[in-house]
């Protein structure tokens, strides 16, 4: 084993440290004047701003997101279809600014200056940081297919992939919709946030006609010929909604049948396909995603639009003391869902901690599990474990998507554990 | 092989370093696992923060005996117990990081 | 009919009332499945419908508890390893039977609120199923006694449960659910030795507060009255010391490690 002279006076500055004084106490008073920063307050930032309160008492710790009230995705597909009011996936920050001691500013990060490690805020001047968490989540591609376009997507072709007035628009055209009629979803090509929503949507989005407009169908066009938990999905829409019969409430198109959107016409509500012309009364255009504008402008992405970062600590690759989380940070085989989002703030505070602290960032572990609805009472579920292995994030092979079996209890627990752990998970994050 | 050039003091400390890193070395063979904490962290998301949360579902984790912790994960990971989630997450823990993640919450109050 | 109108609470689901199968007719109709339990056992008809409990078969039971999840909260073989939830080893069928009876009827709460996840699971069994649960539960010895046990607690407990308190009225427990809290008398007094003591508290702070209805004639409630609440964590351990002594063989295996 050979070390660089560099290397060496480092390893020993560490270890130095840690003989000559008491290591707890070093920790809290290199935190004690950190000044962490956090950019985006949904549930990545919002957890950040949490655990590192828990893990750095005396940390100063600064969280800067615009708006006052956080709106999850989680559960939003219940609010389309009217089961929950958006007020039940709303939060506050009440807690982290009382409870966990965060200085809440609502304003926009404009600027951001690495090298003197500022961020320029629009209204409240400029502020420094130690250490900077940004949590950008998702902004959408609207040039990648003729006719689609940032307008259409707030009048006639909603995504509703960011839970708030967009989810209104299209529970209001989903009740508008004539009897009999389609409503056509297109699902959008990998990566993107919450790669089972689509399909839990397209089955909340059939169980309400069953009540409200029995002859309605709906209509998946996909960018992919597979997605998460495929199979149990296709079971529940077997078991509930007649798929792959005569009478089926739901029909997908995978990219091999010509489910890859080609144009749009957003006035009159259609959609061409190879797989045809598709003409409908209602249309959920979930349009393709790259990271959150905030990301671009702070120079984090690379050519494909995501953060590239260290898979042990989520410090970006590119800008020193930085770190990415969320929807935005490329992590191989995490998705993009609010679960890794707050698994990754809670490895990204593990790191900073101990950075402050003048260690080696300790080993990482991360989670996502993920429950989504086919039916009021029917539940399907993913649960992974991950781990670094040469600088990807890789899961272990045992876990995953949830067996398809003949209990009745499996899809009704299911169902009955994605309530109660929105609320659970809610809690972990923002009180 | 030339001699390394080093300060005198440095030469002094490495037999140090080599003692402090022998442990690790010595421990090669199985990988490093992460902190009891990390890990418990990973199951705050459902069962709450540091493993807080008496409800109807989610059992609390905080101040549960350390052997009951690691005999309901051994059972689920082997598919003795039958369960909704919880088999196919105690998939992703080897026996060190079950055991350290029993350490962990049965110490918090 | 085995479910009796008291004056208060008068308004049972059409639907939940239907489901139980081959027992009764439903007494009323009325609407809404989340309205609080509104509905109290008459002993007469509580013996009715616990008559099936005796063709329970263990063996099918015992697949059912895996079968059905019951296994996820309830442990490997009905021992509770958690502190939410109750063991059920070794409990009478009787009281096993009438337990899932109150669920499905939505009678129960849990966590002093309406009790969610056992009403629904509930839905899915029919009486024959349910008496072949409580055959499997009652099958197996008592549960051993819970880790968290605080003995010096229990010993602070034994007494008011063995004599009771004649000057504030307290009856003794051990009247009704045995000496060593191995059984009851009647078919809703439950065994209680061994019992999670974080599950025994928050059940008879339910029926001090009068939340939890489903004891026949409100006797449980009576006698939570004039219990302080350092009486009834006292009784939760006293109860939880009576357990087995003896780990499971598997338990003892894991604390050798």
């Amino acid at each position: 084993m050979t070390m660089t002279r560099r290397e060496l006076i480092k390893a020993l500055g560490g270890l130095g440290a840690l003989a000559l004084t008491d290591a707890p106490a070093l920790a809290k008073s290199r935190s004690k004047k950190a000044h962490v920063v956090i950019v985006g307050g949904g549930i990545g930032g919002a957890t950040a701003a949490k655990y590192l309160r828990l893990a750095a008492p005396g940390a100063r710790i600064t969280l800067i997101d615009p708006t006052r009230r956080f709106v999850t995705c989680l559960r939003s597909n219940d609010v389309a279809v009217g089961h929950m009011t958006l007020d039940d996936i709303t939060f506050t920050y009440d807690a982290l600014r009382t409870k966990y001691r965060a200085n809440i500013i609502h304003d926009r990060v404009i600027g951001f200056d690495p090298d003197k490690k500022t961020v320029q805020m629009d209204a409240g001047g400029k502020l420094g940081y130690d250490k900077l968490i940004v949590s950008p989540g998702i902004d959408f591609i609207y040039g990648d297919v003729e006719g689609y376009s940032r307008e259409a997507a707030t009048t006639s072709m909603p995504h509703a992939w960011k839970a708030g007035p967009q989810t209104l628009l299209l529970k209001k055209q989903l009740e508008a919709m004539p009897q009999g009629g389609t409503f056509l979803m297109v699902s959008p090509p990998n990566p993107f946030r919450c790669p089972p929503g689509p399909y839990e949507r397209a089955s909340l989005v059939a169980e309400w006609f069953q009540k409200h407009n029995p002859k309605a169908k709906v209509v998946i066009l996909d960018h992919k010929d597979a997605f998460t938990k495929d199979g149990p999905f296709k079971k529940a829409w077997e078991r509930l909604y007649g798929y792959n019969s005569d009478n089926s409430m739901i029909e997908w198109i995978p990219a091999a049948q010509g489910g890859k959107p080609l144009r749009v016409d957003a006035a009159n509500r259609t959609v061409i396909a190879g797989a045809g012309s598709f003409q409908a009364d209602v249309v959920n255009y979930i349009a393709p995603q790259r990271a959150g504008t905030i990301a671009f402008r702070m120079g984090l992405t690379n050519r494909e639009g995501w953060c590239p970062v260290n898979r042990r600590t989520f410090e970006s690759e590119i800008v020193k003391d930085v770190f990415v989380i969320g929807d935005a940070a490329i992590a191989d085989a995490m998705p993009k869902s609010g679960y890794s989002a707050n698994s990754q703030a809670k490895v990204a505070v593990q790191a900073i901690a101990d950075q402050l602290a003048g260690k080696t960032p300790g080993e990482p572990s991360m989670i996502n599990v993920c429950y989504s609805l086919a039916g009021q009472d029917y539940g399907v579920s993913i649960a992974d474990i991950f781990k670094v292995v040469d600088n990807r994030i890789v899961k272990l092979p045992a876990s995953g998507v949830s067996p398809i079996t003949d209990s009745p209890a499996q899809p009704l627990l299911e169902a009955v554990y994605q309530r109660n752990w929105h609320r659970t998970f809610a809690n972990d994050c923002f009180a | 092989m030339p001699a390394p050039l080093l300060p005198r003091s440095l030469q002094i400390i490495i037999p140090l370093l080599a003692m402090l890193l022998l442990p690790m070395a010595a421990g090669a063979k199985e990988p490093p696992i992460a902190t009891g904490k990390m890990l418990g962290d990973t199951c705050a998301s459902c069962h709450g923060t540091q493993g807080k949360s008496f409800d109807e579902y989610m059992p609390s984790l905080a101040g549960i005996d350390r052997q009951q912790l690691i005999l309901a994960m051994q059972d689920y990971r082997a598919d003795r117990r039958a369960s909704v989630v919880m088999n196919r997450v105690a998939k992703g823990y080897n026996d060190r990081e079950i055991e350290a993640i029993a350490d962990y919450f049965s110490k918090i109050k | 009919m085995y479910l009796s109108e008291t004056p208060m609470m008068t308004k049972i689901s059409p639907l939940l009332a239907a489901l139980c199968l081959g027992l009764a007719t439903p007494a009323l109709a009325s609407d809404t499945k989340t309205s609080a339990p509104t509905l109290e056992w008459d002993s007469a008809e509580l013996e009715q419908a616990l008559a099936h409990v005796a063709q329970g078969n263990p063996e099918e039971g015992q697949r059912l508890h895996h079968y059905l999840y019951c296994s996820a909260c309830h442990g490997t073989d009905g021992n509770s390893p958690s502190r939410n939830w109750p063991s059920l080893t070794g409990q009478k069928p009787d009281y096993v039977m009438k337990t899932l009876l109150d669920y499905k009827q939505n009678m129960r709460r849990d966590h002093y609120r309406k009790a969610n996840l056992m009403t629904q699971v509930a839905q899915l069994l029919d009486t024959r199923q349910m008496a072949d649960l409580a055959a499997f539960y009652a099958r197996q010895p008592a549960p051993v006694v819970p880790p968290q046990t605080n003995h010096k607690l229990a010993k602070q407990g034994a007494r008011l449960a063995q004599q009771g308190d004649d000057k504030r009225g307290i009856a003794a427990c051990s009247g009704c659910h045995g000496e060593k809290g191995e059984s009851g008398i009647t078919p809703d007094t439950p065994a209680l030795a061994g019992q999670t003591p974080e599950y025994f508290i928050q059940s008879m702070k339910m029926y001090k507060s009068g939340m939890r209805t489903s004891d026949v004639g409100g006797v449980m409630r009576m006698f939570a009255q004039p219990l302080k609440d350092s009486e009834i964590v006292a009784l939760a351990h006293y109860y939880a010391s009576l357990g087995n002594a003896q780990a499971s063989a598997r338990l003892a295996q894991t604390e050798a490690r």
